[in-house]
């Protein structure tokens, strides 16, 4: 018996990274050599790859929804016997990004990136000098010149869209490819914001290598879930103008209503919560604002509407945040919603949410409320073109009848993509869903 | 208002002779029943036989491509009567100039499938040939073996050997300078060549309508002075016919052919990332599905009580275990070196290929 990893091939000319879309087994699963094994979505397409070897699945070391690089492992196998010798054995040593780009100029070995002359300056500074480096050094040294920036045409594309500058860049992909991320990176911190490979390289050492001097820093690793959001932030920040509208409603009605059910509720296995009210009251919005449940299409210049109703419910997780979402809100009950919502979190906190389960969402709702705070200014969860923050119900003064007295309110923020909804337009919503909320056998009617 | 010399319009259409030859129907008859086939059943056997091998091969190494294994491949399911149909016409010692779709072409013809494949990883070693096999290493470049073809063609003229050159394009290489070249330097020179345009409709995702306003692209034979033939290459039957009659039209001293045989593919262009769904549609998937060469070469057998179900089993087994063999073994194969590549360049090799050569057989010493 032995062990097999099974790295993600370039499956596609010069394609550097690939998402997995699908895992189609688990862990303990047996298969044979070419059975189906996992899905992939590239810039180019999304491709079945079968898989390689006859085994018994021990590890998935890339989740549904995350992203691996050309030659990262992805799953590990246990098979019968010796690995077999050439399958992918071009990657079985540790993949060096010095070696691949002097690969394209043969010619001229000596012009390699940063962490290899990081590398040969360590070897220097422990070993003497070998006449031999020398000799390589003085002879096959490339001339400098300014060569056209590499980037995909997807990429360059993009990058037109944000109106980026490429040339500006740093790219850091193979052979200084710029890659997407970059262009991010470029648009969230500017120019000094994309790492060149020597800052690459500092990132992945630990604490002590990075720290120095009086104020050192401690450094780690970002996770996968952390990579994923960062990326996910800072798309739908740059893409999409935001504006929030807020609103305070009063809920006494909400209140009551839910103290009267909690209990009933509870015999069923249910938690009944106020979350599982906003789900079903967005619900109706959506069903009345199509708007809200769109993505915009810049390529085209079009508007996709979705023909069902998907409500992502935004879930804390020691792991970071997910967004798993209730199928077709419009048609379930408030138990079953309830109910619904307690097992995405469940599944989200065990780490077992799959990428169906995050995957066409129609609109999500963040709730602090749980938590504390008032106000905020959500961030869409981008392709969608809107995001409900739900702040903490407390008890204040309001205005009824020109008496002040004391009231359950809760405190909603409405964030939106600008290009396709207008201010009035949210604000109606917004308005509507107060009115859905303080009068929740509305949504008996309506719901 | 004097009498209009000149109808252009009219001159436009005067192309529009060509007929398109289909002797076998979709439902695996024969169409006219003056004509039969010149093959034995054993020769038809055969020629089924290399087509459904085809097909498996194909199937297999787009997983094989898909799991890392094998490098650059273009899908060729769909093309087996227009591909393995035409090489069937040809004979060992007619010399073979295929693009980078032709690789079951290039196997039949004699070169090792383990070449194939490490052809397709990118090995230096898959691109040798043994002295006495009579092709070349395909052709990544649109219509770059045209004019060689041509010359190979002219080789065998002067030797006064009596065989042909062949060659392989798509749609999308008759749009190109050397395709013309190519027709035209044979023409003149009435060389035994037959050059094969393989129209699958699509140059990568380009429909053919877009690429020329000719009509028909076996018309560009017109220009060139020597006969050009439009073929159903969904039909096997009529790709062999059309090809061997042209083989022995070249070989008798009388020039160049050009067919035009009108194919599909399933799969997208290459498998190194273009959508066929995005720019074909169901409908014409599905369309071309009805013409597969497999299922209509197959009813054609049976009713002949020449193939079973059980036959196809067996032999689609057997090429499976083929396969298995022949990456089996590229996979048990020393990795391509780069001191080796850049051996493989140059006869005389120059100081900074010198320098650039040992300074990676230092390192891959290591």
């Amino acid at each position: 018996m032995s062990v097999y990893q099974f790295k993600l091939p370039d499956i596609g000319e010069g394609i550097s990274e690939g998402t997995v879309a699908q895992w189609y087994v688990k862990p303990g699963d047996v298969l044979k050599e070419d059975d189906d094994l996992l899905e992939i979505e590239n810039d180019k397409s999304v491709e079945e790859i079968p898989s390689p070897v006859s085994g018994t699945i021990k590890k998935i070391l890339v989740e549904e929804g995350e992203t691996a690089e050309v030659g990262q492992g992805l799953v590990e196998f246990e098979i019968e016997g010796d690995l077999p010798t050439g399958a992918q054995a071009e990657d079985s040593e540790p993949k060096e990004p010095a070696p691949e780009s002097t690969e394209q100029t043969p010619a001229a070995p000596a012009s390699t990136t940063a962490p290899e002359r990081a590398k040969e300056a360590d070897v220097e500074e422990t070993a003497p000098k070998h006449e031999e480096d020398s000799k390589e050094e003085t002879t096959l040294n490339r001339p400098e010149r300014t060569l056209p920036v590499l980037a995909m045409p997807a990429v360059r594309f993009y990058a037109r869209q944000q109106d980026v500058d490429l040339r500006q860049v740093n790219g850091t992909g193979k052979h200084g490819h710029v890659t997407r991320e970059d262009v991010d990176a470029f648009l969230e911190n500017g120019p000094t914001a994309a790492t060149s490979e020597t800052a690459k390289q500092e990132t992945e050492k630990t604490v002590s290598a990075a720290a120095a001097g009086d104020w050192p820093e401690t450094r780690e690793k970002m996770s996968g879930i952390r990579k994923a959001t960062a990326k996910a932030m800072v798309r739908s920040k740059s893409e999409i103008p935001h504006v929030t509208v807020f609103d305070d409603v009063v809920v006494d009605k909400l209140w009551a209503h839910r103290k009267k059910y909690k209990e009933m509720a509870a015999n069923r296995d249910v938690r009944l919560t106020f979350l599982a009210y906003i789900v079903k009251a967005l619900a109706v919005i959506l069903r009345e604002y199509p708007i809200f449940n769109s993505k915009v299409d810049m390529a085209e210049q079009e508007i996709a509407y979705r023909n069902y109703i998907n409500i992502g419910v935004a879930t804390d997780t020691d792991r970071g945040l997910l967004v798993p979402n209730i199928k077709h809100a419009d048609e379930k009950s408030l138990f079953t919603i309830a109910r619904q919502i307690s097992e995405n979190t469940q599944k989200a906190k065990e780490g077992k949410l799959s990428g169906n389960d995050m995957k066409h969402s129609s609109m999500s709702i963040t709730n602090i409320g749980s938590i504390g705070g008032g106000f905020f200014t959500p961030i869409v969860n981008w392709p969608e073109v809107a995001i409900l923050g739900v702040g903490r119900i407390k008890k204040e003064p309001i205005i009824a009848d020109d008496e002040v007295k004391a009231a359950y309110v809760m405190k909603l923020s409405l964030s939106f993509d600008h290009r396709v909804i207008d201010g009035a337009t949210a604000q109606r919503a917004l308005n509507r869903l107060n009115e859905l909320l303080s009068e929740p056998e509305l949504l008996l009617m309506e719901g | 208002m004097s009498k209009k010399i000149i109808d252009f319009e009219q001159l436009k259409e005067q192309c529009d002779e060509f007929e398109t030859i289909k002797l076998l129907s979709e439902e695996g008859k024969i169409i006219d029943p003056e004509w039969q086939p010149d093959l034995s059943d054993e020769e038809l056997i055969e020629l089924f036989k290399q087509m459904l091998w085809s097909r498996t091969l194909d199937t297999r190494s787009t997983k094989l491509n898909r799991q890392g294994r094998l490098g650059f491949y273009a899908p060729t399911a769909g093309e087996e009567a227009s591909q393995i149909a035409s090489n069937f016409a040809m004979e060992k010692e007619d010399f073979v100039l295929p693009a980078y779709r032709d690789v079951p072409q290039l196997v039949q013809h004699g070169l090792p499938l383990y070449k194939a494949f490490l052809w397709s990883r990118g090995h230096v070693d898959g691109n040798k040939y043994p002295a006495d096999f009579n092709a070349l290493p395909p052709q990544i470049i649109i219509g770059a073996q045209y004019v060689q073809a041509a010359g190979v063609a002219l080789g065998f003229k002067l030797k006064g050997q009596k065989n042909v050159a062949y060659t392989y394009t798509g749609d999308g290489g008759t749009s190109q300078g050397d395709f013309y070249e190519g027709i035209n330097f044979a023409g003149a020179f009435q060389a035994p060549a037959v050059f094969i345009v393989q129209n699958n409709g699509f140059a990568i995702s380009v429909p053919r309508e877009k690429q020329t306003a000719a009509k028909t692209l076996a018309q560009k034979a017109v220009a060139a002075g020597i006969p050009g033939v439009q073929v159903d290459g969904m039909d096997a039957l009529a790709v062999y016919e059309v090809t061997k009659a042209a083989r022995d039209f070249a070989i008798n001293g009388n020039g160049p052919v050009l067919i035009e045989t009108l194919t599909y593919r399933y799969g997208p262009h290459t498998l190194s990332g273009d959508d066929p769904k995005r720019y074909r549609t169901k409908e014409t998937d599905d369309f071309w599905r009805e013409k597969d060469p497999l299922v209509r070469m197959r009813k054609f057998l049976i009713a002949k009580d020449l193939w079973s179900q059980e036959q196809e089993e067996k032999y689609v087994e057997e090429v499976k275990t083929e396969i298995n063999e022949a990456i089996d073994k590229v996979e048990n194969m020393p990795q391509q070196k780069i001191s080796e590549y850049l051996k493989n360049t140059f006869e005389e090799v120059p100081a900074n290929i010198q320098a650039a050569v040992e300074y990676y057989e230092a390192k891959e010493a290591k």
